[in-house]
């Protein structure tokens, strides 16, 4: 449960335990570091207006805040889906690299990664984000989204396989 | 799963800026102003207010969804002295006692709004409402006037969704009310939904009389420096349950009162403000801060900050800023 330290719950004390793990969150699902603001912005103030219908009775406040993250995530994604499918369409062929993925991880720059991140599909965007941006475990991963832990957890395998992929064709 | 992978995912270096968080708290303040509003008027020295005001607007605006003050008024029949838990759970535990039982009620729409207590000083007023079925709040079309149908202007506030507990805080009741007490009417036309859903319209008319807790002058700390930035103490005047000071600031610390400072460590630390104000009594407890604002428009800033307090006695009021300096005075309320 969450420390007493929380209560009572105020926008003030909900933005500086929760607003820099949102952003690292929209950081990476976001197409851009304007738009990672803009989506973490949205998805807190979501939190606030909606503070009053949280109850302790129905979960933690981790639960509640990252189903309302994961949502506005889901929502800005609908609005720039057709924008990224057309940046999709006309991006450069990867070309394909040795796979040794050590080796290619020690070369590639965080800029890199995190590009790479953004070029995987919004779920898979969201599960990477969750577990390793915002660093939850794969129970509150899996409640972001609706699905048991084990979901999540094959889940994000498989989103952390593709990363490779796409690492391994980036390089 | 690579080890690795999870590794250098983890230490991304993905900062957030450092003005998001108040872009964040300015954006939910204004939005919860426009959907609890619709029909209140903000006050001229608000529209102002940028920095120490953002913070108080903020802080009371987010009150109006705290649940666990709403946990405590479940626990509590709000009636009568027994709203005390209630009022010690919202900060508000040096008023009680100090507020008069009112039962005023009315029903519209299916829905009975009581008016159960309230409570004024020269700073605040602070009325404490019941509203069945709790789905709903009365932070919706709500409009207090006194006896010469002049508006007392809405300031903060708490609700609870489940038990239907309202406290509303308002400005301070004007002259001459402050002198023979006020006759109040508060008129809601919407009761709004926890959440922003479907408001309810209606008409519900409440009314009481109330006293204005009297306020006295107390005498003037000196002026004292946050580095190159003079504080001058322009007024500081205590109830029996309040004081309030009133600070004015000036110099290169006055444009900056909003700057927040400290490290994000997930857990163990998180950015504050570099500018504070606390009041501690001669046990080191700190005074629970009520109501306040300020203002950095241009020129000196204008600050004032009321607490709650549970005893006279000697107070210590401890004036910083972070990196800055700081300073203390005493405060001694009879």
């Amino acid at each position: 449960m969450d420390a007493p330290d929380e209560w009572p719950l105020t926008a003030e004390r909900l933005c500086a335990r929760y607003a820099p793990r949102v952003y690292r969150f929209a950081a990476m699902v976001a197409a851009g570091d304007v738009e990672a603001e803009d989506l973490a912005q949205d998805a807190m103030v979501r939190a606030i207006r909606n503070l009053g219908r949280f109850d302790t009775r129905r979960g933690s406040v981790e639960t509640w805040l990252w189903r309302i993250v994961v949502n506005a995530a889901i929502d800005a994604g609908r609005v720039s889906t057709r924008r990224r499918r057309l940046w999709e369409r006309f991006r450069s062929q990867p070309a394909t690299a040795e796979n040794v993925e050590d080796l290619a991880l020690m070369r590639i720059t965080a800029a890199e990664l995190l590009t790479a991140v953004r070029r995987l599909r919004p779920r898979e965007r969201g599960m990477i984000a969750l577990r390793f941006g915002a660093g939850l475990g794969f129970a509150d991963v899996g409640a972001a989204y609706g699905i048991s832990p084990a979901a999540a957890t094959m889940a994000t395998r498989r989103a952390l396989d593709t990363l490779r992929t796409l690492l391994k064709e980036t390089r | 799963m690579s080890t690795s992978l999870e590794d250098r995912l983890m230490e991304l270096e993905l900062r957030m800026p450092d003005t998001l968080l108040l872009r964040i708290l300015g954006h939910a303040a204004q939005t919860s102003e426009r959907e609890v509003t619709s029909v209140r008027r903000r006050p001229r020295w608000a529209t102002v207010a940028l920095a120490i005001g953002l913070l108080i607007a903020v802080v009371s605006g987010a009150s109006f969804y705290a649940p666990r003050f709403a946990q405590a008024l479940a626990d509590a029949p709000i009636v009568g002295t027994a709203i005390g838990p209630a009022l010690r759970s919202a900060g508000l535990a040096g008023l009680q006692g100090r507020f008069t039982v009112l039962d005023s009620r009315a029903t519209s729409s299916g829905y009975a709004v009581r008016l159960v207590a309230g409570y004024a000083d020269n700073n605040q007023t602070v009325l404490v409402l019941r509203v069945d079925p709790p789905d709903h709040n009365a932070f919706g079309r709500t409009q207090l006037t006194d006896q010469f149908g002049r508006t007392i202007a809405f300031s903060g506030g708490i609700s609870d969704a489940r038990t239907g507990n309202n406290v509303l805080i308002f400005q301070a009741l004007p002259w001459p009310d402050s002198s023979l007490g006020a006759r109040l009417r508060l008129h809601i036309s919407t009761l709004e939904a926890a959440g922003g859903n479907q408001p309810v319209a209606g008409d519900w008319t409440l009314q009481g009389t109330i006293s204005v807790e009297p306020s006295r002058a107390l005498p003037l700390p000196a002026a004292g420096m946050l580095g190159d930035s003079i504080v001058r103490f322009t007024k500081v005047e205590a109830t029996s349950a309040t004081v309030s000071v009133y600070l004015e600031i000036s110099g290169p610390v006055a444009t900056q009162l909003d700057r927040m400072v400290g490290p994000t460590i997930p857990y163990v630390a998180k950015p504050h403000f570099a500018f504070s104000s606390e009041l501690v009594d001669a046990n080191g407890q700190p005074a629970t801060l009520l109501n306040g604002t300020g203002s950095t428009s241009s020129g000196p800033a204008q600050i004032w900050a009321g607490w709650v307090i549970t005893h006279p006695g000697d107070y210590q009021l401890r004036i910083a800023y972070e990196g800055v300096g700081s300073f203390e005075r005493t405060i001694t309320i009879p």
